[in-house]
């Protein structure tokens, strides 16, 4: 059997017991009509102003960015890893290369204020 | 064949039956523990203790009436609570939860899916985890919302970067992905990963309590900034989704972190019953986040950025580095070693925060210590 | 599984070794830009020329040692030839730069430590028998660019200047990927030479997948080098970006781009190849000088005849062998040497924000600074190929190895356009020297710069003059750099000889 069908099957039943949660919600709690007024987003009791969805501070763009860079140098630890021990001394040096390389990249990142939150 | 298919089938069902049951379970628990931490009673009313309390509220919220606000992304609205509780729940496929067991004559597994890439697996499905929230902010047409969504995914994401680094010096000292793998190498170790790997542990500890948005990190919905964050807009069982959702995670992540650092279901003592061990290891766990969820204050934005970027992802950098040079380096006596140096090394990070915060606050008095409250 | 020898990994760091010594130093201005930036309007330039200096030491040392094949890398002669010439070019760029970045206020550590780094993909492109190793390059070579043509922030031409070629050069990007892909897909290898040979060798019969993965991979080069209809981009990105990274763009990416197509025709693909390439320079030439009559903006007129330079260009490679390779090599040398200099005189005149960029700005400039006259003029009559000028012998050396090979039509149609040329870059000439300074149009354009920026135009004028007086020796060298190209490939097939690569069963056999 293949190892990942069991997965399979939790998604399946997550999945479903989802489904079936918000479909008998909407059996029950049926939509009931209103002013259009009840249906505005919340806005703490005034009439929304503007558009909600509106530019963001350009920061959350620098996260994204910053987090793509070191997620996959992590994830290219995992096979690194899990070989290790037969590497030795030679997947040492080749891996401090690699971490080393992404260490002047994070102290850059650092140094030039793009980890400040301000 | 046949057997083996049946049984992952009552296995995948049974796992999700335990974990669900919890749910309720752990949200009466954690009222009432907060609710006596802070001189409060709690609730009383429903059932004995107030125990049936959240039945009550699950009832509630299904005969809620369905609202979808005006101008809402109809599809992705409807699918970000899912977002956020499916993949809690699949996360669980891969957690062993006890040592094999022989039924009719057959070895079975107390593990929905054996993978040989359990860790990768785990890892990329609570990733997922950031779709419900950033989904549910962006589609909610709410000001409060798209912040409590860009929030909470900047936090998940920043916090993810010391996850993977401190999860791949367990699979340095394991050698392997397989979570299975991780239990019997702590065995034959003859000691618990948190020992070898004490850093990762707290690390860890800090950085899932980040990942699962609970207090002192709960940013994104941050009741006294942004009303209620990327779920402002959700109500009725949508919004129980959400809540859900967020305990099923807290159950994998407690579970997780029992495997990779506490030994899985062994026993430390006294009788060998791995599913108890398992149970009373994950719930000390739990009662651990909970605990210090009444204890802490919220921390500020820039606090949580700078705790994870600046703090936790060197100090699981060396941590990382320490454990590559010792296991090459200390040959047999490798784990021994690495215990002793994983603490000395946690002193030293400690050491240095405590200098940085001395400088800081030396420089600008008025500054409260940047990240101290969580950590 | 055993760890691979240390003995090995020293020669295969000896193979990348100059490209590793490039990296570095960029990374060290990087933290040293990041570190001092009070500093860094002497600091910076100066760790770079010192890190250019120290690769050019580290390929020629590398090159002396005659190491095998690295796998993914070769360190021949033409290896060697070219990382010179990118080296050079860098290191002009970064004396060029030092006026331009002090009067725009771009004195950032990040300019230089990119600029290295391209210069850094420029040579691992050129260095590479291998596609992924050549992609490697193509994105270490373009990323930096991307960055470095948007990087005066204050003006929306840089910023509109850096959306372009990064939206098309990711696209280019892509194509390459995708052709390499599909001509492993169809020869199981991803090597250059051997991919190339394994088709030669009829294993696989004739396979329109090899073509069609070749046809995009000579896609995405033509588009990094600007041949037409692949030009789209350049003028806009030249104008837009900052003159100084207008000028590195204008000659290291398109070095880089012929040194990857030069590895690539070296392979040997035949056929439908050489009538992609005739079109493609016939397409070029003739385009690119047309449209570079009716430029006003010396930038875009230099981004045109940049374009019709290619097309010459494109003509050595289409000639291949050792005397196309080596024409190309050497008019790379001259053009560098001209484009440079035309830029160098251009950061100086614009002034300012460069404010000035309009032909028409520079009337009468001779009058009031001889040198740039003088010197404008050489590079001017040398891009047009006047003789006894260094674009001269490279169109020379060009037109005779296409002669050779068998392109006589094409010959004669580069040497019409080469007419159409001169009028253009005369008319450069003649509104400086010819006429009369009217003050009240427009900006006036600047002649005073600092003595460095006087003496880098002055030495580009003598090298372009010394090129062509004393182009024999250079040529010997291009020479060798070509002969390594040839025994390089020839080596690459030797050693894949013993067991013949049987594409279809290895791959057949992977899905079984």
């Amino acid at each position: 059997m293949n190892p990942y069908l069991p997965i399979l099957f939790m998604l399946v039943i997550a999945t479903a017991f989802a489904l079936a949660a918000m479909a008998l919600a909407l059996f029950v709690g049926r939509p009931r009509p209103g002013p259009e007024r009840k249906f505005a987003p919340y806005e703490c009791g005034i009439e929304p102003v503007g558009s909600a969805r509106d530019r963001f501070p350009v920061k959350f763009y620098l996260v994204a960015m910053l987090f793509i860079l070191f997620d996959i140098e992590v994830i290219f630890l995992y096979p690194w890893a899990v070989v290790f021990r037969q590497l030795g001394v030679f997947g040492l040096i080749e891996m401090a290369i690699f971490l080393g390389i992404l260490l002047v990249g994070y102290i850059y990142v650092w140094r030039v204020g793009a980890l400040e939150w301000q | 064949m046949l057997f083996d298919l049946i049984a992952s089938f009552i296995k995948a069902v049974l796992v999700f039956a335990v974990v669900m049951s919890f749910v309720p379970f752990l949200i009466w628990l954690e009222r009432k523990l907060v609710a006596w931490m802070q001189q409060r009673i709690g609730p009383n009313r429903t059932g004995p203790f107030g125990l049936l309390q959240p039945i009550a509220d699950a009832v509630k919220l299904i005969i809620k009436e369905n609202i979808f606000p005006s101008g809402v992304e109809k599809i992705t609205y409807f699918l970000a609570p899912m977002m956020s509780m499916i993949p809690a729940l699949a996360a669980f496929a891969v957690i062993p939860f006890g040592s094999p067991v022989r039924i009719m004559g057959r070895t079975v597994n107390l593990q929905v899916a054996d993978v040989n890439i359990g860790i990768l697996y785990i890892l990329a499905l609570s990733s997922l985890a950031v779709y419900g929230a950033v989904l549910a902010g962006w589609s909610s047409n709410n000001k409060y919302s798209l912040l409590g969504g860009l929030r909470t995914s900047a936090q998940m994401i920043s916090y993810e970067l010391p996850i993977g680094l401190s999860v791949v010096s367990i699979v340095l000292l394991t050698g392997s992905l397989s979570l299975n793998e991780v239990v019997r190498s702590q065995a034959s170790h003859g000691i618990w990963n948190i020992f070898p790997q004490f850093l990762g542990f707290i690390i860890l500890l800090i950085s899932y309590n980040a990942e699962l948005n609970r207090a002192p990190f709960d940013l994104g919905e941050a009741e006294s900034e942004i009303v209620a964050g990327y779920h402002t807009e959700y109500s009725g069982f949508r919004f129980a989704m959400f809540y859900m959702g967020e305990y099923v995670n807290m159950v994998t992540v407690a579970a997780l972190v029992t495997v990779l650092f506490l030994g899985g279901w062994q026993a430390p003592f006294g009788p060998e019953i791995p599913l108890l061990w398992f149970l009373i290891k994950i719930f000390a766990f739990i009662l651990l986040y909970m605990w210090v969820r009444a204890t802490f204050p919220r921390v500020r934005y820039d606090q949580l950025m700078a705790l994870g970027w600046k703090i936790l992802v060197p100090a699981s950098l060396a941590n990382l580095a320490m454990t590559a040079v010792i296991i090459v380096l200390g040959g047999p006596n490798a784990v021994r070693i690495l215990s002793v140096g994983s603490i000395v090394l946690a002193v030293l990070v400690g050491l240095v925060l405590k200098a940085a915060v001395a400088l800081r606050t030396k420089s600008a008095p008025g500054l409260a210590p940047p990240a101290g409250a969580g950590s | 599984m055993t760890a691979p020898s240390l003995q090995i990994i020293t020669w295969n760091l000896w193979v990348s070794a100059p490209v590793c010594a490039l990296a570095a130093s960029a990374m060290v201005t990087l933290i040293a830009g990041a570190f001092w930036p009070a500093f860094a309007r002497w600091l910076t330039p100066c760790l770079a020329l010192g890190g250019i200096a120290l690769t050019a030491a580290f390929t020629i040392l590398a090159g002396m040692l005659g190491l095998p094949p690295a796998g993914m890398q070769v360190m021949d002669s033409f290896t060697v030839v070219f990382d010179l010439i990118i080296l050079i070019a860098a290191f002009i760029t970064v004396l060029v730069s030092n006026h331009y970045v002090t009067r725009e206020n771009l004195e950032r550590g990040e300019y230089y430590a990119l600029m290295m780094l391209s210069a850094s993909g420029a040579m691992l492109m050129a260095a590479s028998d291998n596609y992924v190793m050549m992609f490697l390059g193509l994105e270490l070579l373009s990323i930096p660019l991307y960055v470095l043509a948007g990087f005066s922030r204050g003006r929306s031409e840089s910023q509109e200047s850096a959306l372009k070629y990064l939206l098309l050069g990711a696209f280019a990007s892509a194509f390459f990927v995708f052709g390499a892909a599909l001509v492993f897909s169809a020869t199981g290898s991803t090597n250059i030479v051997v991919a190339g040979d394994a088709t030669e060798r009829a294993l696989v019969g004739t396979t329109p997948i090899y073509v069609i993965g070749l046809a995009m991979i000579l896609t995405a080069l033509a588009f990094k080098v600007a041949l037409v209809p692949f030009h789209m981009w350049t003028p806009d990105v030249y104008q837009g970006a900052p003159t100084s990274v207008t000028a590195f763009m204008a000659v290291v990416a398109k070095a880089a781009g012929f040194g990857a197509l030069a590895r690539v025709a070296a392979a040997g693909p035949e056929g439908s190849w050489t009538v992609l390439l005739w079109g493609l320079s016939a397409a070029t030439m003739i385009w690119g000088n047309l449209l570079a009559i009716s430029q006003n903006n010396i930038k875009r007129l230099l981004a045109y005849s940049s374009i019709a330079h290619a097309g010459y260009l494109l003509m050595g490679i289409l000639a291949g062998g050792r005397a196309g390779i080596s024409a190309v090599l050497f008019y790379l040398l001259a053009y560098a040497a001209m484009t440079f200099g035309a830029f160098a005189a251009v950061i100086i005149l614009a002034g300012r924000g460069d404010g000035a960029e309009d032909i028409e700005d520079y009337r009468g400039i001779a009058r009031r600074s001889p040198l740039l006259g003088w010197t404008m003029a050489i590079f001017m009559f040398s891009l047009a190929g006047l003789p006894p000028f260094a674009g001269f012998f490279g169109k020379l050396y060009l037109f005779s190895a296409a002669v050779e090979a068998g392109y006589p039509g094409l010959t004669v149609l580069a040497v019409l356009t080469s007419v159409m040329g001169v009028f253009y870059y005369l008319r450069v000439t003649v509104v400086m020297w010819m006429q009369e300074p009217e003050a009240e149009s427009g900006p006036a354009a600047q002649t005073s710069a600092p003595l460095l920026s006087r003496l880098v135009l002055s030495a580009l004028a003598v090298a372009v003059l010394a090129l062509g007086i004393f182009s024999s020796p250079v040529l010997r060298w291009t020479n060798s750099g070509s002969a390594g190209l040839e025994r390089s490939a020839e080596a690459a097939i030797q050693m894949t000889l013993p067991e013949p690569t049987n594409a279809p069963a290895a791959l057949s056999g992977g899905s079984r």
